[in-house]
Protein backbone atom coordinates (compact mmCIF):
# COMPACT_ATOMS: atom_id res chain seq x y z
CA UNK A 1 0.00 0.00 0.00
CA UNK A 2 2.88 2.32 0.78
CA UNK A 3 4.21 1.71 -2.72
CA UNK A 4 0.92 2.69 -4.31
CA UNK A 5 0.55 5.79 -2.17
CA UNK A 6 4.14 6.81 -2.76
CA UNK A 7 3.52 6.94 -6.51
CA UNK A 8 0.33 8.93 -6.01
CA UNK A 9 2.21 11.44 -3.86
CA UNK A 10 5.17 11.81 -6.16
CA UNK A 11 3.48 11.61 -9.54
CA UNK A 12 0.11 13.20 -8.81
CA UNK A 13 1.03 15.48 -5.93
CA UNK A 14 -1.53 13.93 -3.54
CA UNK A 15 -0.16 14.66 -0.09
CA UNK A 16 -2.58 13.01 2.30
CA UNK A 17 -1.41 13.11 5.91
CA UNK A 18 -2.67 9.50 6.33
CA UNK A 19 -0.09 8.15 3.88
CA UNK A 20 2.76 10.49 4.65
CA UNK A 21 6.10 8.83 5.36
CA UNK A 22 6.99 11.97 7.29
CA UNK A 23 3.89 11.30 9.37
CA UNK A 24 5.01 7.69 10.09
CA UNK A 25 8.37 8.95 11.32
CA UNK A 26 6.80 11.67 13.49
CA UNK A 27 5.14 9.06 15.73
CA UNK A 28 7.40 6.04 15.38
CA UNK A 29 10.77 7.70 15.84
CA UNK A 30 12.49 6.68 19.06
CA UNK A 31 12.02 8.85 22.10
CA UNK A 32 15.75 9.14 22.76
CA UNK A 33 17.22 9.00 19.27
CA UNK A 34 14.40 10.84 17.45
CA UNK A 35 14.95 8.38 14.61
CA UNK A 36 13.32 5.23 13.21
CA UNK A 37 16.78 3.78 12.61
CA UNK A 38 19.33 2.42 15.07
CA UNK A 39 19.34 -0.77 17.14
CA UNK A 40 15.85 -0.31 18.60
CA UNK A 41 14.57 1.87 15.80
CA UNK A 42 10.97 1.16 14.77
CA UNK A 43 11.86 0.35 11.16
CA UNK A 44 15.39 -0.92 11.34
CA UNK A 45 14.92 -3.36 14.22
CA UNK A 46 12.50 -5.50 12.17
CA UNK A 47 14.22 -4.93 8.84
CA UNK A 48 17.57 -6.11 10.13
CA UNK A 49 15.97 -9.09 11.96
CA UNK A 50 14.17 -10.20 8.80
CA UNK A 51 17.09 -9.18 6.60
CA UNK A 52 14.85 -6.96 4.49
CA UNK A 53 16.83 -5.06 1.95
CA UNK A 54 14.52 -2.17 1.20
CA UNK A 55 15.69 0.95 2.91
CA UNK A 56 13.57 4.07 2.65
CA UNK A 57 15.97 6.02 4.78
CA UNK A 58 19.00 6.01 2.53
CA UNK A 59 17.20 8.89 0.84
CA UNK A 60 14.33 9.90 3.13
CA UNK A 61 14.98 11.60 6.42
CA UNK A 62 14.65 9.19 9.36
CA UNK A 63 14.41 11.95 11.94
CA UNK A 64 11.40 13.37 13.70
CA UNK A 65 10.87 16.98 12.67
CA UNK A 66 8.82 18.28 15.58
CA UNK A 67 10.17 18.56 19.09
CA UNK A 68 8.61 16.19 21.63
CA UNK A 69 6.50 17.93 24.25
CA UNK A 70 8.43 18.65 27.42
CA UNK A 71 11.81 18.33 25.73
CA UNK A 72 14.23 21.06 24.77
CA UNK B 1 -31.51 4.52 -45.38
CA UNK B 2 -34.74 3.02 -44.02
CA UNK B 3 -37.13 5.14 -41.94
CA UNK B 4 -36.39 3.33 -38.64
CA UNK B 5 -32.70 3.95 -38.98
CA UNK B 6 -33.29 7.62 -39.77
CA UNK B 7 -35.50 7.87 -36.70
CA UNK B 8 -32.78 6.33 -34.53
CA UNK B 9 -30.21 8.87 -35.75
CA UNK B 10 -32.64 11.66 -34.95
CA UNK B 11 -33.08 10.39 -31.40
CA UNK B 12 -29.29 10.12 -31.06
CA UNK B 13 -28.83 13.77 -32.10
CA UNK B 14 -31.54 14.86 -29.64
CA UNK B 15 -29.84 12.93 -26.82
CA UNK B 16 -26.44 14.50 -27.62
CA UNK B 17 -28.06 17.95 -27.53
CA UNK B 18 -29.63 17.19 -24.14
CA UNK B 19 -26.24 16.12 -22.73
CA UNK B 20 -24.63 19.35 -23.96
CA UNK B 21 -27.43 21.40 -22.37
CA UNK B 22 -27.03 19.49 -19.09
CA UNK B 23 -23.45 20.77 -19.00
CA UNK B 24 -24.85 24.16 -18.11
CA UNK B 25 -26.99 22.86 -15.26
CA UNK B 26 -26.22 24.03 -11.71
CA UNK B 27 -23.03 22.53 -10.31
CA UNK B 28 -21.65 21.82 -13.77
CA UNK B 29 -19.72 24.19 -15.96
CA UNK B 30 -18.13 23.99 -19.36
CA UNK B 31 -14.84 25.48 -18.20
CA UNK B 32 -13.49 24.53 -14.81
CA UNK B 33 -11.73 27.39 -13.07
CA UNK B 34 -8.26 26.98 -11.62
CA UNK B 35 -8.20 27.20 -7.84
CA UNK B 36 -6.00 26.23 -4.91
CA UNK B 37 -6.25 22.51 -4.26
CA UNK B 38 -6.40 20.57 -1.03
CA UNK B 39 -3.66 18.06 -0.10
CA UNK B 40 -6.03 15.21 -0.96
CA UNK B 41 -6.47 16.43 -4.52
CA UNK B 42 -4.19 15.45 -7.38
CA UNK B 43 -2.26 18.08 -9.33
CA UNK B 44 -4.39 19.14 -12.24
CA UNK B 45 -3.66 20.06 -15.83
CA UNK B 46 -5.81 23.16 -15.33
CA UNK B 47 -2.73 24.72 -13.80
CA UNK B 48 0.70 25.19 -15.25
CA UNK B 49 3.26 26.50 -12.83
CA UNK B 50 5.95 28.76 -14.20
CA UNK B 51 8.44 31.49 -13.48
CA UNK B 52 9.08 34.86 -15.04
CA UNK B 53 12.56 36.23 -14.46
CA UNK B 54 13.36 39.85 -15.23
CA UNK B 55 17.09 39.89 -15.92
CA UNK B 56 17.34 43.68 -15.79
CA UNK B 57 16.59 43.41 -12.05
CA UNK B 58 18.90 40.43 -11.48
CA UNK B 59 22.03 41.69 -9.80
CA UNK B 60 25.24 40.12 -8.61
CA UNK B 61 23.79 38.38 -5.55
CA UNK B 62 23.51 34.64 -5.16
CA UNK B 63 20.46 34.61 -2.89
CA UNK B 64 18.29 32.36 -5.10
CA UNK B 65 21.01 29.71 -5.26
CA UNK B 66 21.67 29.84 -1.51
CA UNK B 67 17.96 29.71 -0.66
CA UNK B 68 17.35 26.78 -3.04
CA UNK B 69 20.17 24.70 -1.69
CA UNK B 70 19.20 25.52 1.88
CA UNK B 71 15.52 24.59 1.30
CA UNK B 72 16.32 21.35 -0.49
CA UNK B 73 19.29 20.30 1.63
CA UNK B 74 21.68 20.37 -1.31
CA UNK B 75 25.11 20.50 0.27
CA UNK B 76 28.55 20.66 -1.26
CA UNK B 77 30.95 17.74 -0.86
CA UNK B 78 33.81 20.14 -1.50
CA UNK B 79 34.21 18.89 -5.07
CA UNK B 80 32.59 21.47 -7.35
CA UNK B 81 32.91 19.26 -10.47
CA UNK B 82 30.55 16.63 -9.05
CA UNK B 83 28.46 18.63 -6.58
CA UNK B 84 24.73 18.72 -7.23
CA UNK B 85 23.49 21.97 -8.69
CA UNK B 86 19.77 22.67 -8.79
CA UNK B 87 20.09 26.31 -9.79
CA UNK B 88 23.11 28.34 -10.87
CA UNK B 89 23.94 31.89 -11.84
CA UNK B 90 25.05 32.29 -15.45
CA UNK B 91 26.87 35.35 -16.76
CA UNK B 92 26.37 36.30 -20.41
CA UNK B 93 28.90 38.65 -21.95
CA UNK B 94 28.58 40.31 -25.33
CA UNK B 95 31.80 39.49 -27.17
CA UNK B 96 31.91 42.85 -28.94
CA UNK B 97 30.73 45.31 -26.33
CA UNK B 98 31.63 43.36 -23.15
CA UNK B 99 28.15 44.10 -21.81
CA UNK B 100 27.51 41.48 -19.12
CA UNK B 101 24.20 40.15 -17.83
CA UNK B 102 23.62 37.59 -15.11
CA UNK B 103 20.67 35.26 -14.76
CA UNK B 104 19.58 32.25 -12.72
CA UNK B 105 19.39 29.02 -14.74
CA UNK B 106 17.58 25.91 -13.58
CA UNK B 107 15.17 23.26 -14.88
CA UNK B 108 12.91 25.11 -17.32
CA UNK B 109 9.95 22.77 -16.71
CA UNK B 110 9.28 22.26 -20.42
CA UNK B 111 5.91 21.27 -21.79
CA UNK B 112 7.74 18.75 -24.02
CA UNK B 113 10.71 17.79 -21.86
CA UNK B 114 13.55 15.96 -23.65
CA UNK B 115 14.59 14.38 -20.32
CA UNK B 116 11.22 12.57 -20.20
CA UNK B 117 11.55 11.42 -23.82
CA UNK B 118 14.91 9.74 -23.27
CA UNK B 119 14.31 8.18 -19.84
CA UNK B 120 14.39 4.38 -20.27
CA UNK B 121 12.51 3.62 -17.04
CA UNK B 122 9.90 6.35 -16.95
CA UNK B 123 11.52 7.86 -13.87
CA UNK B 124 11.75 11.29 -15.43
CA UNK B 125 8.21 12.58 -15.74
CA UNK B 126 6.07 15.67 -15.99
CA UNK B 127 3.37 16.21 -13.41
CA UNK B 128 -0.09 17.26 -14.60
CA UNK B 129 0.57 20.82 -13.45
CA UNK B 130 3.72 21.11 -15.58
CA UNK B 131 6.39 20.43 -12.96
CA UNK B 132 9.11 18.12 -14.31
CA UNK B 133 10.43 15.70 -11.67
CA UNK B 134 12.53 12.56 -11.24
CA UNK B 135 10.97 9.53 -9.56
CA UNK B 136 14.06 8.39 -7.70
CA UNK B 137 12.38 5.09 -6.84
CA UNK B 138 12.65 4.09 -10.50
CA UNK B 139 15.71 6.10 -11.56
CA UNK B 140 18.60 3.78 -12.39
CA UNK B 141 21.15 6.56 -12.72
CA UNK B 142 21.82 6.10 -16.43
CA UNK B 143 22.17 9.88 -16.91
CA UNK B 144 20.56 9.97 -20.36
CA UNK B 145 18.47 12.89 -19.12
CA UNK B 146 21.58 14.78 -18.01
CA UNK B 147 22.80 14.62 -21.61
CA UNK B 148 19.40 15.31 -23.17
CA UNK B 149 18.62 18.46 -21.17
CA UNK B 150 19.63 21.50 -23.27
CA UNK B 151 19.82 23.62 -20.12
CA UNK B 152 22.29 21.46 -18.18
CA UNK B 153 19.79 21.44 -15.36
CA UNK B 154 20.24 17.91 -14.08
CA UNK B 155 22.84 16.60 -11.64
CA UNK B 156 23.86 13.06 -10.82
CA UNK B 157 24.48 12.23 -7.18
CA UNK B 158 27.84 10.52 -6.96
CA UNK B 159 28.19 10.18 -3.22
CA UNK B 160 26.18 9.01 -0.26
CA UNK B 161 23.98 11.81 1.01
CA UNK B 162 23.22 12.45 4.64
CA UNK B 163 21.18 15.03 6.48
CA UNK B 164 18.36 15.19 3.92
CA UNK B 165 15.42 17.47 4.51
CA UNK B 166 12.20 15.67 5.42
CA UNK B 167 10.40 17.05 2.36
CA UNK B 168 13.24 16.45 -0.08
CA UNK B 169 14.56 12.88 -0.20
CA UNK B 170 17.90 12.62 -1.98
CA UNK B 171 20.19 9.66 -2.53
CA UNK B 172 23.26 8.33 -4.24
CA UNK B 173 22.98 6.90 -7.74
CA UNK B 174 20.02 8.97 -8.90
CA UNK B 175 19.62 12.11 -10.97
CA UNK B 176 17.95 15.21 -9.60
CA UNK B 177 17.14 18.77 -10.53
CA UNK B 178 14.98 21.73 -9.59
CA UNK B 179 11.53 20.53 -8.47
CA UNK B 180 10.06 24.04 -8.59
CA UNK B 181 9.80 23.37 -4.84
CA UNK B 182 6.86 21.01 -5.52
CA UNK B 183 6.54 20.32 -1.78
CA UNK B 184 6.06 24.04 -1.12
CA UNK B 185 3.81 24.59 -4.13
CA UNK B 186 1.56 21.74 -2.92
CA UNK B 187 1.24 23.60 0.40
CA UNK B 188 0.27 26.77 -1.46
CA UNK B 189 3.63 28.48 -1.01
CA UNK B 190 6.03 29.87 -3.59
CA UNK B 191 9.44 28.35 -4.44
CA UNK B 192 12.34 29.20 -2.13
CA UNK B 193 14.35 31.00 -4.86
CA UNK B 194 11.46 33.35 -5.64
CA UNK B 195 10.86 34.04 -1.97
CA UNK B 196 14.55 34.85 -1.41
CA UNK B 197 14.78 37.03 -4.52
CA UNK B 198 11.76 39.06 -3.48
CA UNK B 199 12.99 39.37 0.11
CA UNK B 200 16.74 39.97 -0.22
CA UNK B 201 17.50 40.17 -3.93
CA UNK B 202 16.45 42.36 -6.82
CA UNK B 203 12.79 41.21 -6.97
CA UNK B 204 13.55 39.75 -10.38
CA UNK B 205 11.59 36.50 -10.06
CA UNK B 206 7.85 35.94 -10.18
CA UNK B 207 6.06 32.63 -9.70
CA UNK B 208 2.53 31.78 -10.77
CA UNK B 209 0.05 29.81 -12.79
CA UNK B 210 0.58 30.44 -16.50
CA UNK B 211 -2.98 29.24 -17.23
CA UNK B 212 -4.73 31.49 -14.72
CA UNK B 213 -5.81 34.62 -16.58
CA UNK B 214 -6.10 36.57 -13.32
CA UNK B 215 -2.54 35.82 -12.15
CA UNK B 216 0.20 38.44 -12.18
CA UNK B 217 2.53 36.25 -14.24
CA UNK B 218 -0.16 35.63 -16.89
CA UNK B 219 -0.91 39.35 -17.12
CA UNK B 220 2.77 40.27 -17.48
CA UNK B 221 3.46 37.59 -20.08
CA UNK B 222 0.50 38.85 -22.10
CA UNK B 223 1.45 42.52 -21.86
CA UNK B 224 5.26 42.50 -21.89
CA UNK B 225 7.87 40.88 -24.13
CA UNK B 226 9.53 37.74 -22.80
CA UNK B 227 11.75 35.01 -24.18
CA UNK B 228 12.35 31.31 -23.73
CA UNK B 229 15.94 30.13 -23.64
CA UNK B 230 16.52 27.99 -26.74
CA UNK B 231 13.07 28.79 -28.09
CA UNK B 232 14.22 27.15 -31.35
CA UNK B 233 13.77 23.75 -29.70
CA UNK B 234 10.02 24.44 -29.28
CA UNK B 235 9.94 22.90 -25.81
CA UNK B 236 7.53 25.56 -24.49
CA UNK B 237 9.37 26.19 -21.25
CA UNK B 238 7.59 27.09 -18.04
CA UNK B 239 10.42 29.45 -17.08
CA UNK B 240 10.47 32.65 -19.12
CA UNK B 241 13.00 35.47 -19.15
CA UNK B 242 12.67 39.20 -19.73
CA UNK B 243 15.47 41.49 -20.88
CA UNK B 244 17.55 38.69 -22.37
Amino acid sequence: MLFHQRDRTLRQGVREPRFSLKGCVECHAGRESGSVLGKDGFCSSCHSYASVKIDCFECHSALRQKKLAGRP
Amino acid sequence: MNPERRQMLGWGAAAAGAVAAAGLAPGLSLIELARARSPQEAASALQRWGLLIDISKCGQCNDCVTACHEENGVTSQGRPETDAQWIRKVTLRDRHTSYAQTLPMMCQHCEHPPCVDVCPTGASFKREDGIVLVDKHTCIGCRYCVLACPYGARSFIHETVSGQKADVPRGKGTVESCTLCAHRVDRGEIPACVEACNRDGGKAMAFGDLNDASSEIHRRLRAEPSTQVRADLALNTGVRYQGL
